[in-house]
């Protein structure tokens, strides 16, 4: 043992101790850029890196939901009331700080959307109303994408792109639209922007009740129009991107004008009288693979936007697996008892 | 077929699976719902008789039966009231096998059973609009196998997942023909059970919507059924891969060298699987890329039908690949720094 001490002795005075020192924080920093993938060399596929945040800040609010119920029929009824409210979702965060009346259960529909059950009883023409106040955290975000985006898994296009009531997915129509929309696109970003900027530029706004995709196209003077409202632009966009692959649905809520709104709808006997403002609105959101849905926003300023989602959205409910959209296509739906007037309103409370 | 009808006669008394929806006739005139009862009977081979009666009543729960617009506006939507009774059995309508046995017709001999005055107690209405439907078990998306003739199967309370203010009140499944019921089960597990057990039927009873089964699962020997795998008539082939290196591009082109139009799927497993959906006519070519990050010399290029069934696969070397030093270098910078570290202290033992 001493004689293989003295010899390890007599090799480290030979060595270039200086060299050996630098050469191993040399071997260290190796190993630093190997484990450190992010900045100097891909991971795995090279793929997760090609989506970021380019911007991303808190907005909160406090929102008040109320709806005015009346009983018009002759008689004491009991009645179960369902109120959509604002979800959570990947850029919002929502809490209920209080409501008027005690609610009987809260559930959540196949694709996650919240709804406030309650049980109303009203003698005849005895009016109610449903308060609610939530705190609402959305997030404004943009997210900048690189150039190798990854298309889909197997599971993904299966599950994910399929033919739904108002998505007519292998339509004829859409088929030809769809084919011309993917030349040359080599992302699924692409291929979101080409038919984000096709539809404004075929967009014909008009205030309609939902028609579906399958009447959202028309034809007319020799060019193609999509016709309709939001959700005629939501569910055009979805069908076009489920035909070309890209995993799609469609998100409802609020589009507010400004951080702090009123908007109502007024259930008058003439129909219904909405504000000047109202900002109830449908807008369809993509898959990206390895981070998860982002929205696509097309009529806030007519400006295609994929993955940049301004803080006036509010999110309620989503359309995703449901063959019929989806479960409560209202904010308020009741059987018997009549939704006279609803109102919404938004305070920013930060941000 | 006698042995059919004459358990049908004897169901008629239990009258089967009872539903209510809200309608609201557009033109203004009518406010009214639409008391549904289904009978839901399992056959030999896999078939599906399924009999959809239907008696309108207003708010007051009169019946509106003999209202002459409501029920011709129920018979002129028969091919929606289909599409309901279709999605008890699947996801998507469009893709189910079915005959009508019978289209839309008034039955003043048959009842519906009904909740009409939403008070707990069933109202026994006399008539019905009546649709008999027969369903190919083997083309829906509800049927597992569990061993040699033994099969699960799922039926969902489609009306449930529509609208929450719809929910089965009463159904009645029966299996007749050779059938054997081994087990069921339903959920959420919070529901009721069925109300009447029989060796060949079961009967659930639902006051409400939260005692109310969303989905009814079923273990049964069905005799002469095999679960039908869908083969697609579909016939493509890669015509040509190409890979461009300077934007990291792997192009394919494909044909459909069939007679059928429809959906491929094409799958590059390349460093990261990655599937593109794209819809051919028949001597129809394209050419799609991917995004491909990570270069190896050899590519693997399956053709899938819309479902995921393989068509074809085929490795590809790819012709356009060449060694990029910097891609290299940037690759492989930690090894490359590891080594000239290593190298250094090999060179501190040197005098």
């Amino acid at each position: 043992m001493k004689s293989f001490l003295n010899g390890l002795k007599v090799e480290i005075n030979k060595m270039n101790y200086k060299l050996f020192v630098f050469g191993t924080i040399i071997v260290a920093l190796g190993y630093v850029l190997i484990f450190v993938p992010t900045f100097f060399s891909p991971s795995e596929s090279g793929y997760t890196q090609n989506v970021s945040y380019a911007l991303r800040t808190n907005y909160t609010y406090v929102l008040n939901e109320s709806f005015l119920l009346q009983n018009e029929l002759n008689r004491k009824f009991s009645d179960i009331v369902y109120i959509s409210v604002p979800m959570n979702a990947t850029n919002q965060w929502s809490y209920l700080l209080s409501t008027s009346t005690e609610f009987s259960y809260i559930f959540y529909d196949t694709d996650k959307s919240p709804i406030i059950v309650y049980n109303i009883t009203l003698d005849p023409n005895e009016k109610t109303w449903i308060n609610l106040t939530f705190k609402v955290i959305v997030e404004r975000y943009k997210l900048s994408f690189g150039n190798n985006l990854p298309w889909y898994t197997q599971e993904q296009v299966i599950n994910l792109t399929g033919e739904k009531a108002y998505w007519p997915v292998g339509n004829e129509t859409y088929v030809k639209i769809a084919k011309e929309l993917s030349v040359g696109a080599k992302t699924p970003i692409d291929v979101a922007k080409n038919i984000a900027n096709w539809i404004i530029g075929h967009l014909n706004y008009v205030i309609i009740p939902r028609i579906g995709g399958e009447r959202a196209i028309l034809y007319v003077n020799g060019r193609y129009v999509v016709y309709g409202d939001c959700e005629e632009v939501a569910d055009v966009f979805v069908t076009l991107s489920r035909t070309l692959g890209i995993p799609s649905r469609v998100a409802h809520g609020l589009l507010l004008i400004s951080h702090d709104e009123r908007m109502y709808i007024n259930f008058t006997d003439q129909g219904p009288v909405l504000s000047n403002n109202w900002g109830g609105h449908a807008w369809p959101q993509i898959y990206v693979r390895n981070f998860g849905w982002i929205d696509v926003e097309m009529l806030e300023g007519l400006v295609a936007k994929v993955g940049d989602l301004s803080e006036n959205h509010i999110k309620f409910n989503i359309e995703e697996k449901k063959y019929y959209g989806s479960t409560i296509d209202s904010f308020c739906i009741s059987s018997y008892l009549s939704l006279k007037y609803m109102e919404f309103s938004t305070r920013l409370i930060s941000g | 077929m006698n042995n059919i009808r004459k358990i049908a006669i004897v169901l008629f008394v239990f009258i089967l699976l009872t539903t209510v929806y809200f309608k609201v006739d557009v033109n203004g005139q009518i406010n009214y719902w639409i008391g549904i009862n289904f009978n839901v009977n399992f056959l030999d081979s896999g078939l599906v008789k399924v009999s959809l009666k239907m008696h309108p009543f207003d708010v007051y729960g009169r019946s509106l039966i003999s209202n002459k617009n409501v029920t011709d506006e129920i018979i002129n939507e028969e091919q929606v009231n289909i599409n309901e009774l279709l999605l008890l059995f699947t996801n998507n309508p469009n893709k189910i096998k079915y005959e009508v046995v019978n289209h839309t017709y008034l039955d003043n001999n048959t009842y519906v059973l009904c909740d009409v005055n939403n008070t707990g107690i069933v109202d026994k209405l006399k008539g019905a609009l009546v649709i008999d439907v027969l369903i190919q078990l083997n083309s829906t998306s509800v049927v597992k196998e569990v061993s040699n003739e033994t099969y699960t199967v799922d039926v969902k309370d489609s009306l449930t997942y529509m609208d929450p203010r719809s929910w089965i009140d009463v159904i009645n499944f029966t299996f007749s023909d050779g059938v054997r019921l081994i087990n069921y089960t339903w959920s959420p597990q919070t529901a009721l059970p069925p109300k009447i057990k029989g060796k060949n039927y079961l009967l659930w009873i639902n006051p409400s919507e939260p005692s109310a089964p969303n989905i009814y699962t079923f273990t049964m020997i069905i005799p002469n059924f095999h679960i039908e795998v869908t083969r697609s008539k579909l016939v493509g082939e890669i015509n040509n891969v190409e890979f461009i290196q300077d934007s990291h591009e792997l192009k394919v082109t494909l044909s459909n060298i069939g007679n059928e139009s429809g959906f491929f799927g094409v799958m590059i497993n390349n460093s990261e699987v990655q599937v593109r959906k794209v819809f051919l006519n028949p001597n129809e070519v394209a050419t799609i890329s991917f995004p491909v990050v990570k270069k190896e010399n050899k590519v693997n290029v399956t053709l899938l039908s819309e479902t995921g069934n393989v068509l074809s696969s085929k490795e590809f070397s790819l012709s356009g690949f060449y060694f990029d030093p910097y891609d290299f270098l940037r690759n492989n910078i930690g090894n490359l720094v590891i080594l000239f570290g290593l190298i250094l202290i090999l060179l501190s033992f040197k005098k």
